[in-house]
């Protein structure tokens, strides 16, 4: 059963792209959908994830807080490879994991601890990385209960300049498929931006779009109509009460979907955000 | 100063271990000591002490109420504003915790032949139409110290995207023609246990250092609700579903709905009743052996004391902050003072262990809608601490914690043919709840019955974690009668595997918090 909007679109590109079936693609990009596999890392660690495509095992590490892939769902996958890297015990690829949004009982494998894989290492930052490992190695640490939570490094985001001149800001937000749900870090940057924004009085205007993913198999999936407008609303409202009078808010949606080339597909979920003083 | 605690807990030592297992010593919260001895009845004119211990089986619960000593004649928290008899401690007991124990009610029921106001049928019966005094009227009451919420539906101003329908009733209240889901006004009725009125400027605090989490909650990344009066942003942590938003709020409506009073409150009332909860901080006080768990020389995380000066709202899931604190000065052999007795030397390092195995031991958190698809992944390699239950000093989940841990929906719930079931079919276009999917069967749809949404059937927010031993029955629909039963819901759930000696070791560092 299709559990989303799918169509075909052949074209000359997509042969051009795609080699025979079950080779690999020879350009360096993958996008396709599968049941993510969950591997177990030893006591003290968190879990990893991989696919499996044509034969061979990916991993993705998404950005912080993007989303990360869950047993009992399918995910696409959309990334370019990293020659020579593995993370996971698989071959690392740059790009976005995307969680679909039905539910497949079929997805629900975790590979057990069998020993250490030294390629993976901690996450970097987000909430996530707040969570600094409970691995007793750190135990011996500040034996307290003195709160001291924001001597740890914060989400980060760039300071803004706090006094005139004034620049132009823009912010990029990618959103995971048929999904409205920005990452934290992504609404930090944002709130510095209203922050910025009320500073100088500017005017804040959001594009939003949606977008059409292009898969190895030749199949296209489209997110449902209306999230890109879906995405607007909400950020327009999240604006809004961040404080932002809406005369000095402009947003704008387009409707069609980004038609997919098979190459970072991700990219066209998203919002940009542009900040005029 | 170092060794205060001895004395006391050396004298008291000898009456415990008389009388329990080797470390062993918790029978975690069922009250022993005659309950009704400290039932605190509307309109008692008594007085609310600054510092008031009253013992339970693992101890004694202690409360500060930090503007101190109050004479409650006349204060609307202890007063029958309503016509029902019931003021707001009628539900919100000192000796529990300031939340209810089923003991305490089996104990007022027993010594008022179930005449106390507390039974009031509006919702201290399982419905409004039943008899009152009658046993079976107030049976989830009495089993299981329930109260029945009864949930306007559709909610104001919201339009759901899921259909519900009532499976099974057996309270008769949601199949009832005036009570009932297809009555004139229909109501949802749900049922749960009070929650504590303790710490909660704790509870109410925004999360500090997790930005932008202190406006935005973490599973979908819109913004926190906002006081209506203030403006600004509420921690959304009051109330098992997020529905109290303020004190000011809750208390507006706990009046309309408990105390059954017709008018609001007045401003006075408001101030008065906000004004005490914000002050009024509770945790065990003294443990099974006797020791005063404020003093020096016990873990400091311990004890109400610390509730009162520390701050409020920092994550604890982390090697530097952690949620309840140190305990190696009960942990390691060393770290012993002097003659302790064998005992009490060994049910300090249960609980001390207890608190690692709650902090350190990471099971595979998986399918809890709410949570680890709210970005974390499915499954989540986490302890109960660094998993969920990571605010310092209290122990519920910072960022608002909405989820579905399994309590109220199919097919993880306890077998609870005493609740009601209803099925929940989402529409086409809704999200689905992330790992039941379209179709779910619940004894309480919690958030979901604010929202809307079908996502969010079975979602309740994490609470918090002190006072335990003083409020059995635990969890928002009173599933586990014991610490025990508690802990093991977790291990079945998870799959954990406890040992036995684990279970031991967490229900004894539960029942000193
Ligand atoms: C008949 C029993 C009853 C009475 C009387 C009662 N409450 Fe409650 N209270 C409850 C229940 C049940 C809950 C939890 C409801 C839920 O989780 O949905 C609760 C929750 C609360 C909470 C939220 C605490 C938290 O941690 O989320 C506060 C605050 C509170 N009540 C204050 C009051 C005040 C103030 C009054 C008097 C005006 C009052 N209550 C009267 C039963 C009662």
């Amino acid at each position: 059963m299709k559990r989303y909007r799918t169509g075909f679109w052949a074209s000359g590109l997509l042969l051009f792209l795609v080699t025979a079936s079950g080779e690999e693609r020879e350009d360096g990009y993958v996008s396709f959908v599968a049941c993510p596999v969950a591997r177990h890392q030893g006591p003290w660690r968190d879990v990893c994830f991989i696919a499996r495509h044509e034969g061979r095992e990916y991993a993705l590490r998404n950005p912080p807080d993007y989303g990360e892939p869950q047993l009992k769902h399918r995910i696409l996958v959309e990334g370019r490879i990293v020659e020579g890297e593995e993370y996971c015990g698989a071959q690392l690829l740059d790009g976005r994991f995307s969680v679909l949004r039905e539910i497949d009982q079929n997805c629900n494998e975790i590979i057990p601890y069998t020993g250490p894989i030294t390629d993976t290492p901690p996450p970097s930052s987000g909430r996530q990385g707040a969570y600094v490992s409970d691995d007793p190695q750190w135990a011996h640490l500040h034996p307290s209960v003195r709160p001291v939570m924001n001597q740890l490094p914060d989400l980060a985001v760039l300071p803004l300049p706090e006094g005139p001149p004034w620049q132009p800001q823009r912010q990029t937000i990618y959103y995971p498929f048929d999904s409205d749900r920005a990452s934290g870090p992504d609404m930090a940057r944002l709130v510095q931006l209203v922050e910025y924004a009320i500073a100088s009085n500017a005017r804040f205007e959001i594009r939003s779009y949606q977008g059409q993913s292009l898969l190895d198999s030749g199949e296209v999936m489209t997110e449902r109509p209306g999230m890109a407008r879906q995405r607007a609303e909400k950020l327009r409202d999240i604006l809004i009460g961040l404080g932002i009078d809406e005369s000095r808010l402009t947003i704008a949606w387009e409707p069609e979907p980004i038609v997919g080339t098979g190459r970072e597909d991700w990219r066209s979920r998203r919002i940009e955000v542009h900040l005029e003083p | 100063m170092g060794k205060s605690y001895s004395i006391v807990g050396l004298l008291l030592t000898g009456v415990v271990v008389l009388a329990v297992v080797l470390y062993l010593p918790t029978t975690s919260g069922s009250d022993s000591r005659a309950p009704y001895a400290y039932w605190w009845a509307a309109d008692s004119g008594k007085t609310l002490a600054g510092t008031s211990d009253y013992p339970n089986s693992d101890g004694s619960f202690r409360l500060i109420n930090d503007a101190g000593e109050l004479d409650t004649t006349g204060h609307p928290f202890f007063s029958s504003l309503g016509p029902n008899g019931r003021a707001c401690v009628t539900c919100h007991q000192p000796a529990n915790g300031m939340s209810l124990s089923a003991d305490t009610v089996r104990a007022v029921w027993e010594a008022t032949r179930g005449e106390d106001p507390l039974f009031a049928t509006v919702d201290g019966a399982n419905c409004p139409h039943l008899p009152r005094g009658e046993e079976a009227s107030h049976s989830l009451l009495l089993e299981r110290g329930l109260i029945r919420i009864a949930v306007p539906w559709p909610p104001k101003g919201v339009t759901p995207d899921f259909t519900i329908e009532v499976v099974r009733d057996p309270t008769g209240c949601n199949t009832h023609p005036v009570y009932g889901l297809n009555g004139e006004n229909p109501h949802i009725s749900v049922y749960r246990r009070p929650r504590p009125v303790i710490n909660l400027r704790h509870l109410t605090a925004l999360p500090n250092g997790v930005a932008p989490h202190d406006k935005f909650l973490y599973n979908d990344k819109s913004l926190l609700p906002k006081d209506p009066e203030t403006g600004k942003f509420v921690s959304l942590q009051l109330m098992s579903d997020g529905s109290g938003l303020t004190l000011r709020n809750q208390a507006r409506d706990a009046a309309r709905r408990h105390l059954e009073l017709t008018r609001d409150l007045t401003e006075d009332e408001l101030v008065a009743i906000v004004d005490l909860e914000e002050r009024l901080y509770g945790a065990q006080g003294i443990d099974v052996f006797g020791n005063d768990l404020d003093a020096a020389g016990a873990p400091p995380g311990l004890g109400p004391r610390v509730l009162v000066t520390g701050p409020a709202g920092y994550l604890g899931n982390n090697a530097i902050n952690r949620v309840f604190g140190d305990f190696s000065m009960w942990g390691s052999p060393d770290a012993h003072p002097e003659g302790l007795g064998e005992e009490e030397r060994l049910w300090r390092e249960s609980v001390a262990r207890g608190a690692r195995v709650f902090f350190e031991r990471r099971f595979l958190i998986q399918d809890v809608a709410g949570l680890t698809d709210k970005g974390l992944g499915n499954p989540f390699h986490r302890s109960c601490a660094s998993g969920c239950h990571n605010t310092t000093l209290m122990g519920m989940d910072l960022a608002p914690g909405f989820m579905d841990l399994g309590l109220n929906n199919l097919p993880w719930a306890n077998n609870r043919p005493d609740l009601p079931l209803f099925r929940i079919v989402c529409d086409k276009d809704a999200a689905p709840h992330s790992y039941l999917g379209r179709e779910i069967y619940s004894h309480d749809p919690g958030r979901a019955l604010v929202t809307g949404k079908c996502a969010h059937v079975g979602f309740t927010m994490t609470q918090q974690m002190r006072a335990l031993s003083a409020r059995a029955p635990y969890f928002a629909n009173g599933s586990a009668a014991t610490l025990r039963e508690l802990v093991d819901f977790y291990d079945r759930r998870f799959n954990i595997g406890y040992t036995d000696q684990e279970k031991q070791d967490l229900i004894n560092f539960l029942s000193v918090l």
